[in-house]
């Protein structure tokens, strides 16, 4: 039940002037590494291992299922919102994780180079 | 949770990065009941219900300096065509009785301008809490991952 965030959360430059810590993300990486490591979070069933600040992540993912679901790329509506919630909390979760290991204010730029896989990971399809 | 821009704050933001206007030497974030829900249409705090002073809140809420202190995450999304800046957590502690002390739970932030008549200030942004939020003397009740989004979609 670890995660190291800096498997996946590169470090693109020094402080900047204003003191930001800047990272760069891809999005197939991030998201696929938050849902295992959320899932073992769920499935250990131990919220006294959890800090305290995180504990609202597993309270509103445990209601959601199966989280391997929000890896699978969806066009249909149906799915689209329960897949939508699990990958916003899923970043919120990873933002909070990264700040707390950098211990400084950060800019995240979450990004690939190949468009489809940033089409991949978008909450909802384009219209 | 959900978030709204309101369409003043659009204007005060493009107005800050594009106009010259003066940034706000601080802003502040607010607590709202769900008396009068913020919308878009939202301009001033005065829109809006403020929860019960005392206890622990202060009309107008708490004060936000613009940086990285208060501010201290930035993100550009590009998955999802988005901009995001998020605020450091805000801890609001019960003290003397319930938090609010009257009335309704708080089911909003504000992130308003710094005007000093609290009713004056102009509302930026809202964030739904999505429940009325009340805590009892010697409770906390921190705010975490409030967002300012900006989307170019």
């Amino acid at each position: 039940m670890e995660i190291n965030v800096f498997d996946f959360a590169l470090r693109s430059q020094e402080l900047d002037a204003a003191g930001y810590a800047f990272y760069v993300v891809d999005p197939a990486e991030m998201y696929p590494a938050m849902i295992e490591y959320a899932t073992a979070v769920i499935e250990a069933n131990d919220m006294s291992r959890v800090p305290r600040d995180q504990r609202g992540y597993v309270a509103t993912l445990r209601p959601l299922g199966d989280l391997s679901a929000a890896a699978v790329h969806v066009d249909s509506a149906t799915d689209l919102d329960g897949r939508e919630k699990i990958l916003e909390t899923l970043r919120l979760w990873f933002t909070r994780l990264l700040k707390t290991a950098v211990a400084e204010p950060i800019g995240l730029r979450i990004t690939s180079d190949d468009p489809a896989v940033l089409a991949y990971w978008r909450l909802r399809p384009k219209a | 949770m959900a978030s709204l821009i309101t369409n003043r704050g659009a204007y005060l933001l493009l107005g800050f990065a594009f106009r010259g206007t003066a940034v706000p030497t601080n802003y502040y974030l607010a607590l709202a009941t769900n008396g009068t829900p913020p919308t878009v249409d939202s301009n001033l705090i005065s829109d809006c219900t403020q929860i019960a002073t005392g206890n622990g809140y202060s009309a107008g809420g708490v004060s936000l300096t613009p940086g990285a202190t208060d501010f201290d995450t930035y993100t550009e999304d590009d998955a999802n065509d988005r901009a995001l800046v998020r605020i450091k957590d805000i801890t609001f502690t019960a003290s003397g009785g319930n938090l609010p002390a009257s009335g309704s739970g708080a089911r909003w932030t504000l992130l308003t301008d710094d005007n000093a008549t609290v009713n004056s200030r102009q509302v930026l942004a809202a964030h739904d809490l999505t429940s009325d939020r009340t805590v009892s003397d010697g409770q906390d009740l921190t705010i975490q991952d409030i967002e300012i989004r900006a989307s170019t979609v």
